[in-house]
């Protein structure tokens, strides 16, 4: 009856409106008030367990990393260096809008940065060249969900310490699935945006090439020295964090140029506040997470998977569906607060790894970034390409099977997800 | 000074407080990298430092969100109501938000009276000094909360 109450109240509040994070503390507060008004005096300690972490200490600096990383310009940098690759061959925009998010989601860690930044450039080009309006923001927004998959990730470090696992072993699990996602998609590029482009096939020269081949290495390095320094030990991932804000403000002051002492301080006030805000969610998540332990749900949702009978596979097929449907609906870091502790023990009761768990959630969770009604990207895009969020994601739907299709391969072969921290990370 | 103007200017204060502090979390990082890998050395504490830092980044830099009305939130039904029924909604909002601010920073007293005089491991200064952290982002939350909601019956723009 409680635990009722408890989930109700969260769901009207989110409904009416209430921001995410103070639904979670007024449902908790809720329960309390029904259950025993004393129990008031542990919701400060609860909500300062949430934010005293030394590993989150790593979420405010990688969202900096990233924006430093766009105030530097390097965006166009990227497109250059996916268009040596990808440039010349048929539908060759829609390949390079992918391969760049690719690349984008190695450095970043955020798809809404992903979209912002490749959709402003591309998608007036791709319309340029014949593609449709919708589809051109279709595939921005539907390969954007790769920077949530491919490290370094911010939903993976918020997951690693909400299951309180290696954020390295996270990162490296997180890499077969991204370049899946990556691979499927060109290939869906090519199958059904393949005759529209105009093929405007640009003389370059094999000096041209070599020049900006080196002009995007330092852009490149960026991911081996994030993911990198944390496997191998070099850092911790605060460390490697904080390592990539400096490189990248190197990258922008030295390189680029493009970085000044102006727009780096407004990037430090924007990764504060937009910290803050992920911060506010993990740490009344730790109040409505004490209640759910309280009222014994971890234990009744396994009880009730082993109920099911279905087995680790089966299950984790019900768990995507449960997965896409709360991405609808609820943001990636409330999803994953909300998620980890319910399934996260039942699932490691059947022998599920918490690694390729995470994988899966941060994987499915990604889908729910471009479909309405909570989609952060496809909000986004519609800003950047003036299209209502309904047509932007007509467009990405068929582009989205590429998302739908590793969620499926990585559930039934857990390898895709744990091949790489097992074997780079023993 | 108006309210508003009041709110505006602890709103720019509070956000360049954040970003400094941040750049100084940063910079913290970045030498203790360089000591352990330059000097084989490093400052005792200075990891719980950061740490308490970061509470105070995040309790302080949630009440500007709530100030700004940022936080991240669902709409989808609070944007089908006409202009009044989407000023109720964002004022019964945001009192619910002040008065759970106003609860976890009343509760706060009691907690830090009975835990705060402990030592913190690393550098000894009192739990207290990190604790803090949660009434202070609680109150200037529930200010804010208080401040909005008047803004929102006067029908000022928003900050």
């Amino acid at each position: 009856m409680l635990i009722a109450l408890l989930v109700a109240g969260l769901l009207a509040l989110i409904a009416l409106g209430v921001p995410v994070a103070y639904s979670l503390g007024l449902a908790v507060l809720l329960y309390i008030a029904a259950a025993d008004p004393d129990l008031v005096l542990v919701l400060p300690l609860r909500v300062f367990a949430g934010f005293d972490s030394y590993s989150l200490l790593s979420l405010p600096l990688f969202i900096l990393m990233g924006q430093v990383m766009n105030a530097s310009q390097i965006t166009a940098r990227l497109i250059d260096f996916s268009m040596l690759l990808a440039g010349r061959f048929r539908s060759g925009l829609g390949l390079v809008n992918v391969l760049s998010s690719m690349l984008f989601g190695g450095i970043s860690g955020s798809s809404a940065s992903d979209t912002a930044s490749i959709g402003a450039v591309l998608i007036p080009e791709m319309v340029r060249r014949g593609y449709s309006k919708d589809t051109a923001a279709g595939i921005t927004v539907a390969s954007s969900t790769m920077g949530m998959v491919i490290p370094p990730s911010i939903p993976m470090v918020i997951y690693a310490v909400a299951a309180r696992q290696s954020v390295g072993r996270l990162f490296l699990g997180g890499l077969v699935p991204g370049v899946l996602v990556g691979l499927f998609q060109m290939a869906l590029v090519q199958l059904l945006a393949g005759g529209r482009e105009r093929f405007e096939n640009p003389v370059l020269t094999l000096r041209k090439a070599a020049a900006r081949m080196v002009q995007s290495i330092p852009v490149l390095l960026m991911p081996v020295v994030i993911v990198g320094s944390v496997v191998l030990g070099i850092a911790t991932a605060t460390e490697s964090a904080a390592l990539g804000v400096l490189y990248a403000a190197a990258v922008g002051f030295l390189v680029t140029g493009s970085l000044t002492a102006g727009s780096f301080w407004e990037c430090l006030r924007s990764a504060a506040l937009t910290s803050a805000k992920i911060m506010a969610v993990i740490a009344l998540s730790q109040a409505f997470i004490w209640i759910l332990a309280l009222e014994r749900v971890p234990e009744t949702v396994a009880a009730l998977v082993v109920d099911l009978d279905l087995g680790p596979v089966g299950t984790l097929l019900l768990v995507d569906l449960v997965i896409l449907a709360c991405g609808t609906i609820i943001d990636v870091s409330p999803a994953i607060l909300l998620l980890t502790p319910v399934f996260g023990p039942a699932l490691q009761g059947l022998g599920v790894s918490p690694i390729h768990f995470g994988v899966l959630l941060v994987t499915g969770l990604a889908v729910g970034a471009c479909t309405p009604p909570v989609g952060t990207c496809l909000n986004v895009c519609a800003a950047i390409a003036g299209l209502d969020i309904g047509r932007i994601f007509r467009g990405a739907a068929p582009y989205l099977a590429a998302n739908a299709l590793t969620l499926l391969l990585t559930t039934v072969l857990p390898d895709i997800a744990l091949w790489a921290p097992q074997h780079l990370m023993p | 000074m108006s309210v508003h103007d009041a709110e505006t200017r602890l709103l720019g204060l509070l956000e360049r407080a954040l970003a400094a502090g941040l750049l100084g979390v940063l910079a913290v990082i970045i030498l203790l990298v360089a000591l352990r890998y330059g000097f084989s050395s490093g400052i005792v504490g200075a990891n719980e430092a950061a740490t308490t830092a970061f509470v105070y980044l995040s309790s302080v830099g949630s009440a500007v969100a709530v100030g700004k009305g940022e936080h991240i939130r669902v709409t989808l039904l609070a944007e089908r109501l006409d202009a009044q029924g989407r000023l109720i909604r964002e004022a019964c909002s945001v009192a619910a938000v002040g008065s759970l601010n106003a609860v976890i920073a009343a509760a706060s007293v009691p907690w830090i009276a009975a835990t705060g005089s402990f030592p913190m491991p690393a550098t000894q200064l009192p739990r207290f000094v990190a604790q803090a952290a949660v009434p202070l982002g609680c109150g200037l939350a529930a200010l804010f909360c208080g401040t909005r909601l008047l803004a929102l019956l006067r029908r000022d723009p928003p900050c």
